[in-house]
């Protein structure tokens, strides 16, 4: 049963396998060479753009814009992972049940010396290895990739998805999802279709409805830094979230807000109430900054700080494991209703 | 008592509004080859799929060798062989990856036999199943049955289609598993030729009910045809059923059933053929110009369902 199970995925597998490492070394390719421009930009004579004689001005922006570009060109590579598994996760969950149903081979294999349980937990199985075979090692390259490339901090929404266990996880959610709409719609191509939307949309709500809920946030004050003298007259505002940490969200809130992400509705209204108090300390003034003192006592009046939401980076194996488990949960529940499903499904 | 390979009763099975089967109770003894005959759209494939654990039945039971069969216990799975009526092969394996499938499921595969009739068949292990001609891939089909050595096997239409050659070899070779491993046989098929030359049961099956099913030797004695003049019909026997009538412009023919033996003078008695029989009760319920029915089914051995 285990090598049916394998021959009837063997061709589909066996491309998507030979992408993945065509890919793989793609990617590493890549991101040898994004190192490579990196070391040229952060070593001698530039030193990343700190302190480096102006003689070498036109080399080390020749340097910085070389980096950038390629990182900029090889984005897409961010994706390397996670496509690959949802998509392959997606064509053999369609095929699993549906293509035997759209077939009819369910007449042949529902009729031998085994029950329909241990015929589906056998292709679930041969299924979930194969993905896990493909997707482990794509799943290292792009850490990898996203850690060589330095382009953005690994638990920020524009890479949390990407690398980590996450691909792993989406594809065998993929998988699941897949096959539940193919016992449904009883046909593969309809199911692919199906599956793919729905994962696409499941993929959405979880980066930026659930992901945020799933691990404390924390907050950071921003204390305006006055500058008296200059073209910058006025505050200058700085960062307070960690390095390399997830900002969720940059702007005015309340005093003593909780840590809990503003609606659009609240940021637009202590927004507008910021651009309330600039305008008329500026009024006041007549002139073109306001004082950073008029400022804050306008703030002050009004209740409003300058506060940053983040999750830390120290966060970042938790969220993996947290937002996994629950693709993992998510896929074990459809493969159990894709079970109860083929017992009662007419052949 | 010998127990039933495929016991019924009140079998029916609908899908949305339409019944596929209904009112379906009938016992089919061990060690015989039966033959499920019916129009299409008769519930043959519905009731073989049932049998075979493809399908539940929307109501009713069925027992098959003894047990109840709902496709979930593999100790019967692997007494029933199913041969659906579309062939359903993996179309990208070859013939040996096949057997290896069968073989992988059931742990009473012999693969020794599955070898030796595809060779006596001229059909090569390393051929693709698409590459077969229909009558090649219902023989691989049926092979695939046999290696698995059932005890019962049901066959849905499996010479459907097949040229003369084709269907003489398949029809071969389930004669001789039969001969030799008393295999016990449900086939449903449109071609009454086979009925009389290899079965000795049959099922006749309309408009989605058993209409008949006795041995075959006990459903040609049990019927008489009765032909007299149009013009002085004469009343008809104690002991009869009608199940078709024909008019003709001179005489009248009545497709009876014995309940009694028949003392008769009146009129001209002559023994139907067996295609004439089934002919007469797959006409039951249908209009034709030609024909008149006068009775509901009858059940096995004379009563009147």
């Amino acid at each position: 049963m285990t090598w049916m199970a394998w021959r009837l995925q063997r061709s589909v597998y066996l491309f998507a396998l030979a992408v993945s490492l065509v890919l793989i070394g793609l990617t590493i390719a890549n991101g040898l060479h994004l190192q490579m421009l990196l070391h040229h930009w952060r070593g001698a004579p530039c030193h990343g753009g700190n302190g480096f004689d102006p003689k070498y001005q036109r080399y080390c922006q020749s340097q910085l814009s070389n980096y950038i570009g390629a990182r900029n060109s090889g984005l897409v590579v961010h994706l390397m992972a996670v496509v690959p598994a949802g998509v392959v996760g997606v064509v053999l969950g369609a095929n699993l049940v549906a293509g035997e149903l759209s077939q009819k081979t369910v007449r042949s294999a529902w009729t031998q010396s085994v029950t329909r349980k241990h015929w589906f937990a056998t292709k679930v199985l041969v299924g979930l290895v194969s993905i896990l075979v493909m997707a482990v090692p794509l799943c290292l390259t792009a850490t990898w990739w996203l850690d060589a490339s330095m382009w953005t901090p690994r638990i920020s929404t524009n890479s949390m998805t990407y690398a980590g266990l996450l691909p792993a996880a989406v594809g065998v959610f993929a998988f699941a999802l897949a096959t539940a709409v193919g016992v449904i719609l009883r046909r593969p191509g309809w199911a692919v279709a199906m599956a793919l939307s729905v994962l696409l949309a499941v993929m959405w709500t979880m980066q930026f409805e659930v992901r945020p809920s799933l691990v404390p946030v924390h907050i950071a004050i921003i204390k305006p830094v006055v500058v008296t003298k200059g073209f910058q007259a006025g505050k200058v505002p700085t960062v307070a979230a960690p390095d390399n940490s997830w900002v969720l969200f940059s702007g005015f809130a309340p005093l003593h807000s909780a840590n809990i992400i503003p609606s659009q509705s609240d940021e637009e209204r202590w927004q507008g109430l910021e651009f309330g108090c600039e305008t008329a300390a500026a009024a006041q003034q007549n002139e073109q900054a306001a004082t950073a003192s008029q400022v804050a006592h306008c703030q002050l009046k009004n209740g409003l700080q300058l506060e940053q939401l983040y999750v830390a980076d120290n966060e970042y194996w938790k969220l993996q494991i947290r937002e996994g488990g629950l693709y993992l949960v998510g896929a074990t529940l459809l493969f159990s209703a894709s079970l109860v499903l083929v017992r009662r499904s007419r052949a | 008592m010998t127990t039933p390979v495929i016991e019924t009763t009140d079998l029916a099975k609908r899908f949305g509004r339409k019944w596929a089967l209904r009112d379906c109770t009938l016992s089919i003894p061990p060690g015989k080859v039966a033959a499920l005959v019916g129009p299409n759209g008769a519930g043959k494939s519905t009731f073989l799929r049932i049998a075979a654990g493809l399908s539940r039945p929307t109501s009713g039971t069925i027992k098959v060798l003894g047990e109840v069969q709902d496709g979930t216990d593999a100790s019967l799975l692997q007494r029933v062989g199913y041969l659906d009526q579309e062939r359903p092969l993996y179309r990208g394996f070859r013939v040996d990856e096949m057997f290896r499938f069968g073989e992988g499921t059931n742990p009473t595969w012999n693969m020794a036999t599955a070898h030796a009739y595809v060779d006596q068949l001229g059909i090569s292990l390393r051929d693709r199943v698409n590459n077969l001609s229909g009558g090649q891939q219902a023989q691989v089909a049926l092979t695939i049955c046999l290696a698995k050595q059932p005890e019962l096997l049901i066959l849905d239409e499996p010479a459907a289609e097949l040229d003369p050659v084709a269907r003489e070899d398949l029809l071969r070779l389930l004669m001789r598993e039969v001969a030799e491993r008393e295999t016990t046989v449900i086939l449903s098929t449109h071609a009454l030729g086979d009925v009389g030359s290899i079965c000795d049961y049959l099922v006749i099956m309309s408009h989605s009910k058993v209409v008949l099913h006795d041995d075959l030797e006990f459903v040609v004695e049990s019927h008489r045809l009765l032909s007299a003049s149009s013009s002085s019909t004469p009343a008809l026997p104690e002991g009869v059923t009608v199940i078709d009538t024909r008019i003709g412009s001179r005489d009248v023919t009545h497709l009876v059933r014995l309940t009694l033996p028949l003392v008769e003078e009146t009129w001209d008695i002559t023994e139907p053929t067996l295609d004439e029989i089934i002919m007469a009760y797959l006409r039951l319920g249908t209009d034709s110009a030609s024909s008149q029915t006068h009775v509901s089914a009858p059940s096995p051995r004379g009563g009147i369902s």
